[in-house]
């Protein structure tokens, strides 16, 4: 305060207890703007603590999962959708909260699930807990904001006798210890009984499993008889004084502060749940001024989105009366490009020429021709000692049947990238089809993934599912694509369905078959079956074709649209959260982790280019550092054979004589590790692309290399330098196998190759031999389990 | 003889190679060049080479004058005088050639000029009248070609070729950079005063000289005049001098080629140097860490340093800026505002690159101790003129003068007890100094509010004048106290106001300062000392109040300064044009202004325009702008009993509605768009201006 009386908040901060806070503030008439929070607050204290189950997490397979608080009369809800309401809080300026927050909801039911489950509680307590999107209810924004600190404050005495047991320091658990002991004397809960043998050193652990429950249940049966609504108050005065503390902290003399300065993390959420988000409403309760240079923003501006209009230069031109080549030339210059196309227009033109292509494939897909898996690149690791041209799975299986030119322009367009670390570079992408890939995203994931089903339900051995199942398995992309305004027609499931029951009946795929005459003159015959085909695979493929260029027609575009749109504008949305937040516009490196995606999927890596799209100045122009080799597969592939990989290894052991199984299971294990740092050599050499010098083992990732050095050395230090040899080697182009280079030979473009695509390919034999890889779940591709 | 195009000799029909007597002569410059190559050569045979004295150097009246040639005959000594640009304007009254042709004169010279573009375009009338001199002498006459053979000279149309070095002096141009740049400026984006001081510096600098000065009007664009003056004279490198940071900060924006507003791209009539790179420009600036940590070698890589004089130090220090760079790093020295250049540090700095040429610039046509700056002016722009031109705003200064006999005043003494003085010259008797009185009237809030209440009014006429354009004031301040007694009076007022002082932080000055500055930003006054009141400009201010005495003239023109440049926007073309812009200038009578304001007048051939008249209500009391507090007593002297904010005024303040966020993200947008434009520029010799540029990039995104 400026007139010379001490402001309440100084005051308050001076008050020894709670109750001392709430006379003062009665005494000053501050109150009431807290009556129906402290209401609410003391309602679902009192139903919790007398073992109501109040909240509950909704979980869900496939989206977010929310939240709701039970039992809440009309008043009360409309103050919490009011109050909590995501959008409400940040137009009062609220915009440190977070998008979304892991929710503790089983804390708040703790008692309710010791009533139903007793000694078992723990863990539905435990186990109900889930990212939660703050903006979907005012309840989610409650739970974060008051209710889960208070319960988790409040049952810290069952976290340290349970789940928290041996986690904790000496020091740690006293200093836990004593803050319960703060926060049930601020509450006025008596139960020093009933937490003596909870306490550190209080014997607990000379009590037996059915002693120590019963201990629980006595201190949950003394909370549930001394709780009364009026403790909610008592505890808002404990959560605002620490409020206080901060502040007066960090104030200066005049009492001002920025609120930047004032809130810790913590302290957000105190903002949040007693204030509404509103420092202003805060600082009017304690009585200060705003600091002069504090900024409330109370919306974010709507990104205008920049991408190009390269078609309509004439036309401009004509209008502002200026050449045609000028406006050209603004345009190119605008865009660091030779041309006035802009990135993004570049990416779209390509990508709907690339979808008729890949529509093509598919359409002339028949019976005798490879498997296209293999056709879109995926996050397969790379198997160098595994080649088996009867797989139905074919690596890079693109750089057969796409032209030539088609694979030059993803080279270049998606070959570099962005990493945050290094916003001001752009370095190799070491899959720039993949890259390609994700940016055409679930569409192309959807349809190839259907056609591919259809095959392998038909031509086998096997399919990962079938028509009846396909919706549930692609429910992912299906819903992408409904969110996109681009949706699937579900008659497509239901034709398919239909077309699969007049397949023909299964027939078995023989793998093997020997015959041996016995010496009593019967002759026996051993055959393996790998899995079945049936007849029929061009009714579901004339389906699928069908629909999907119906989806084309319809969609295709407004899909583009979409896909480019809502990345860049989600990114120009974040960079305006930033910048909001910060006060100043964000430094590359903040910016980049969320713009990396909209970065490489769009502009090639190059974030000023994003910038441009956003209509923000850039603060960095990216630099093009290229030191990966161009083939680049043959380059991680010298590196195995370097390393001392064997690219023969699987055929020689299976012609080969029986070996014992361990040192069979031996000599295997240490192939994959030389594939996998061959595949690592790319990742080295992004980061000697990115830091400007070869990277050092800690800059590669110390544990990386050390879980996988011993197959190349025991010292890890020589394996290191071992590694960096062979990478430098391979980088001059040594270590290259003739053997390697023969599937591989079509990385080098090839002349001549145009649409329609080669007899050759298509003609190429049947593979009946293995079961097509399953998507593999994240604990399988962890555990390199196949 | 048979000539190249280029007009280089290459061999006689018989193979011998001749030298030519333009290839005997030396030449400075493509211009000096030019006139041996197509008038001299032409015109007179080769035996004259013993009679052409280049760069010949005159002494007269304490002068020193160098000609660029002269013939010395029998009878007759024959000036040649040769210049690069034509005055076009009406406005080459002061001329520092003019006094330069009489001195010649007087010392016996027959001074005969020839131009770039009489060269160029009537070679035969040149050779002429030098050859109908020339026969006057005795000596001369036999000399004359009889029938010269007359060649169309390889002259590019841009006078700019005037100043490039001879073909034989190219080699001297160490800098690539500047030899790439110096005659590929866009003059036609300069206004016509720049131009005139352009073409002045460039025939004086073509002449020898080495020490020029340019007194232009604020609002002239001297800062535009700096750039150029580097991109087209230095051939090595440039040092850009200025007094102060702020005045360092708007070099600094003048030559950052991405921003909004920058010289080299983005003047209103297109970028100055269209396709061509910007200049490499090193900065030293705090914000960028200490000047010791700057490298001699970072020092080089510059083709342009911006210093403030701080920096320059004595040379004695390793770590000065001076000790870092030898006399031949810099061959080209701008200071501005230069009525400060007698300051020890500047000079120094002229000792320490002696051979560099020199341009001082400034507004005032006196250095502050009241001495006309030392060098010699080339060029003068008065506010007249920049008014006349729509550079400047017209200036309106009100004079506001309480009943002197009718003041109260409270003295407080030293005992503590109060007593009421009635009138000025009672007071004055007791303090017996009328400084004391102008501070004891500057530092009262009864006259501060009076002078506040005219300011409010004036701001609302400037409002409804110059919308959508948010008019601002700036004030001037005695101290801390005061200027935070000035803001909290001017938010009485409903002036959103906050003050500057140097004692902040550089992150808080600029925030301050972007709140004023930004069109998206709350503030309407700024309060300083002395951090605005030279080298900035900004033009929506459009009232200016000295609230304090000024003992030095040049400080306080320089401070009224602050708001002389027109405001230009495209909403007010059409409406309202520079000729219907004011700036309001107001005062307190009892500040002690008077005598400066007539000083304005007189210098500058104005009218006066004073209104002596002070607002109808003035003393009115019990009127709505009476407020608690009115007694001379309640001075600055309890900073901390004033209560800055109220309630309303704070929501104002630091909530950020859609329409501020959104002024704030165009005006994000626009420093995007120059950043582009800049890239533009690079490639193209004739780009649109940046406004055509935004207009085309919008429809685009449309």
């Amino acid at each position: 305060m400026n007139d010379g009386t001490i402001a309440f908040g100084r005051k308050a901060l001076q008050t020894g207890s709670t109750l001392a806070f709430l006379n003062l503030e009665c005494l000053e008439d501050r109150s009431k703007r807290f009556n129906t929070v402290d209401a609410l607050i003391g309602e679902l204290l009192v139903r919790c603590l007398q073992g109501e189950r109040v909240a509950e997490l909704i979980q869900y397979k496939d989206r977010e999962h929310s939240v709701i608080i039970h039992g809440l009369g009309t008043e009360h809800r409309t103050f919490v959708e009011d109050t909590f309401c995501l959008d409400r809080q940040q137009s009062r300026g609220a915009w440190f909260l977070p998008a979304e927050a892991s929710l503790r909801v089983g804390m708040i039911n703790l008692p309710a699930n010791f009533r139903t489950y007793a000694r078992f509680a723990s863990t539905p307590t435990w186990e109900e807990h889930g990212k939660v999107s703050l903006s979907h209810s005012g309840d989610a924004l409650l739970i974060w904001a008051l209710l889960e600190p208070l319960f988790e404050a409040l049952f810290q005495p069952f976290l340290l006798r349970g789940r928290l047991v041996g986690s904790k320091s000496r020091e740690d658990q006293i200093k836990s210890w004593m803050g319960i002991d703060t926060l049930l004397e601020a509450l006025g809960l008596s139960v020093s009984d009933e937490l003596a043998i909870m306490r550190y050193g209080g014997g607990w652990h000379t009590l037996r499993s059915q002693e120590q429950l019963a201990a629980k249940l006595r201190l949950l049966k003394a909370f549930a008889h001394q709780v009364k609504p009026a403790m909610a108050a008592h505890y808002r005065a404990h959560r605002i004084h620490s409020l206080l503390h901060s502040y007066y902290k960090k104030a200066g003399k005049d009492g001002r502060v920025k609120r930047k300065q004032a809130l810790t993390k913590s302290l957000e959420r105190t903002m949040a749940g007693y204030f509404g988000g509103d420092w202003l409403a805060f600082l009017a309760y304690i009585g200060e001024e705003p600091h002069p240079e504090e900024q409330i923003i109370t919306a974010l501006p709507k990104t205008r989105l920049h991408i190009g209009g390269g078609g309509r230069a004439a036309e401009i031109a004509a209008q502002m009366g200026i050449a045609a080549t000028e406006v050209e030339r603004m345009m190119a210059a605008y865009w660091q490009q030779t041309n006035g196309v802009s990135p993004v227009e570049q990416r779209v033109d390509f990508l709907s020429r690339y979808w008729r292509i890949f529509d093509e494939i598919h359409t002339r897909q028949v019976v005798g021709m490879k498997p296209l898996w293999g056709l879109i690149e995926d996050h397969r690791p790379f198997d160098f000692f595994y080649h088996d041209p009867n797989l139905p799975y074919h690596p890079r299986l693109y750089l057969q049947l796409l032209p030539t030119s088609i694979l030059s322009e993803i080279e270049h367009l998606w070959g570099t990238t962005m990493l945050p670390r290094w916003p001001d570079r752009m370095i190799s992408e070491p899959s720039p089809h993949m890259a390609m890939a994700e940016t055409l995203g679930p569409a192309l994931r959807f349809w190839h993934g259907c056609a591919l089903t259809a095959w392998f339900l038909c031509e086998g051995p096997s399919s990962r599912t079938d028509m009846a199942g396909l919706a549930e398995y692609y429910r992912r992309e299906i819903k992408a694509l409904e969110e996109l305004n681009t949706p699937v027609d579900a008659q497509l499931f239901h034709e398919l369905v239909k077309a699969e029951g007049m397949l023909g009946p299964p027939e078995p795929l023989t793998q093997n078959s020997s015959s041996a005459m016995t010496k009593s003159g019967i002759a026996v015959t051993v055959t393996m079956n790998s899995g079945v085909r049936r007849e029929g695979f061009e009714k579901l493929r004339d389906i699928l074709t069908r629909y999907r260029r119906h989806w084309t027609d319809e969609y295709f575009d407004h899909y583009l649209r979409m896909r480019w749109e809502s990345e860049i504008r989600e990114t120009g949305k974040v960079y305006n959260h930033l910048l909001n937040e910060g006060g100043k516009a964000p430094t590359p490196k903040q910016f980049a982790k969320p713009a990396a995606q909209a970065t490489n999927h769009w502009f090639g890596g190059d974030l000023s280019g994003l910038y441009g799209a956003i209509q923000e100045k850039a603060l960095v122009q990216p630099q093009r550092v290229s030191l990966l080799p161009t083939d680049r597969v043959p380059f991680a592939f010298a590196v195995f054979t370097l390393l001392g990989g064997n690219p023969s290894f699987r055929q020689e052991r299976l012609n080969g004589s029986q070996q014992d199984y361990q040192a069979r299971r031996h000599e295997w294990d240490q192939h994959a590790q030389l594939c996998d740092l061959a595949g690592l050599s790319f990742w080295y050499v992004q980061l000697e692309e990115g830091l400007g010098h070869a990277p050092e083992m800690k800059e590669f990732g110390l544990s990386k290399f050390s879980q996988l050095c011993p197959v190349v050395n025991e010292d890890v230090d020589k394996a290191w330098h071992i590694y960096r040899e062979a990478i430098e080697s391979a980088k001059q182009g040594r270590g290259r196998p003739q053997l390697y280079q023969v599937p591989e030979s079509s990385l080098a473009p090839q002349s001549n190759r145009t649409l329609p695509v080669s007899q050759q390919v298509f003609g190429a034999p049947i593979v009946k031999s293995q079961p097509p890889e399953q998507k593999r779940s994240w604990l399988d591709r962890l555990l390199r389990r196949h | 003889m048979i000539v190249s195009n280029r007009g280089l000799p290459i061999s006689n029909p018989k193979g011998q190679a001749e030298m030519a007597l333009y290839n005997l002569l030396s030449a400075e410059s493509f211009l000096e060049y030019a006139f041996l190559r197509w008038i001299l050569s032409p015109a007179m045979k080769q035996e004259i080479m013993d009679r052409v004295k280049p760069q010949y150097e005159v002494a007269w009246a304490g002068h020193a004058y160098r000609i660029d040639y002269a013939i010395v005959g029998q009878d007759h000594l024959i000036a040649v005088e040769l210049d690069g640009f034509e005055f076009h304007g009406n406005r080459s009254a002061f001329s520092y050639d003019r006094l330069r042709q009489n001195d010649l004169h007087a010392a016996g010279w027959i001074v005969v000029r020839f131009s770039y573009d009489t060269i160029r375009l009537e070679p035969e009338r040149c050779i002429a009248q030098l050859q109908s001199i020339l026969k006057q002498d005795a000596l001369l006459a036999p000399l004359l070609i009889e029938n010269p053979l007359i060649e169309q000279p390889d002259m590019a149309p841009d006078p700019l070729f005037a100043l490039t070095p001879a073909p034989r002096r190219m080699k001297e141009m160490l800098s690539p950079y500047f030899a790439s740049i110096h005659n590929k400026l866009n003059m036609k984006t300069l206004r016509q005063c720049q131009i005139q001081a352009f073409a002045a510096l460039g025939n004086y600098f073509r002449s020898g000289g080495t020490h020029a000065a340019c007194v232009m009007s604020v609002g002239a664009g001297k800062t535009a005049l700096g750039v150029v003056t580097c991109l087209a004279f230095a051939r090595c490198r440039a040092l850009v001098i200025t007094p102060g940071s702020v005045i360092r900060g708007t070099f600094d924006k003048a030559f950052d080629h991405q921003t909004v507003g920058n010289v080299l791209y983005g003047l209103p009539d297109g970028p100055l140097i269209p396709g061509c790179r910007p200049p490499k420009v090193l900065t030293l600036d705090r914000n960028e860490g200490p000047i010791r940590n700057i490298s001699r070698k970072d020092l080089l890589t510059a083709d342009i340093i911006i210093t403030n004089f701080h920096s320059l130090g004595n040379g004695e220090d390793s770590d000065d800026l001076l000790a870092k760079l030898e006399s031949s790093d810099i061959d080209l020295i701008i200071v501005d505002e230069a009525h400060i250049a007698a300051a020890e540090s500047y000079q120094r700095t002229f000792r320490h690159f002696k051979q560099a040429r020199t341009l001082l610039m400034s507004a005032c046509f006196q250095r502050l101790d009241g001495k006309p700056i030392d060098a010699d002016v080339v060029y003068r722009y008065r506010l007249i003129d920049s008014i006349a031109d729509g550079n400047a705003k017209n200036l309106r200064v009100h004079r506001f003068a309480p009943n002197a006999e009718q003041t109260t005043y409270e003295m407080v003494w030293p005992d503590g007890s109060r007593e009421e003085i009635i009138g000025r010259d009672a007071l004055l008797e007791i303090v017996k100094d009328e400084r004391k009185l102008a501070h004891i009237t500057a530092k009262s809030d009864a006259s501060i509010r009076q002078v506040m209440y005219a300011v409010k009014l004036a701001l609302n006429l400037q409002t409804e004048l110059l919308y959508p354009v948010k008019p601002r004031v700036l004030f001037s301040a005695l101290g801390e106290r005061h200027a935070e007694q000035l803001a909290r009076i001017a938010e009485e007022q409903g002036i959103p106001c906050a003050y500057l002082h140097h004692s902040m932080t550089s992150a808080r000055i600029k925030a301050i300062r972007d709140r004023f500055e930004q069109e998206s930003g709350d503030l309407q006054g700024i309060v300083q000392l002395k951090m605005l009141g030279q080298g900035y400009d900004f033009p929506p201010i459009t009232v200016v109040v000295p609230m304090r005495p000024y003992g030095s003239f040049s400080e306080f023109y320089q401070f009224i300064g602050r708001g002389i440049r027109v405001v230009r926007h495209p909403a007010l073309n059409g409406r309202v044009g520079p000729r219907e812009q004011f700036l309001d200038g107001i005062y307190h009578a009892e500040l002690g202004l008077d005598e400066h304001i007539e000083t304005i007048y007189r210098e500058n051939d104005m009218d006066p325009l004073t209104i002596h008249e002070p607002p109808t209500d003035w003393h009115i009391l019990g009127s709505p702008r009476e407020v608690p507090g009115t007694r001379g007593s309640e001075t600055a002297a309890r900073p901390e009993a004033f209560v800055l904010f109220e309630r309303g005024a704070i929501e104002q303040r630091i909530v950020h509605d859609e329409k501020r966020i959104e002024q704030k993200r165009i005006e994000r947008e626009q420093e995007a768009l120059a950043q582009r434009y800049a890239s533009y520029v690079q490639t193209t010799r004739s780009p649109v201006t940046f406004d055509q540029f935004v207009q085309v990039m919008r429809q685009i995104s449309e």
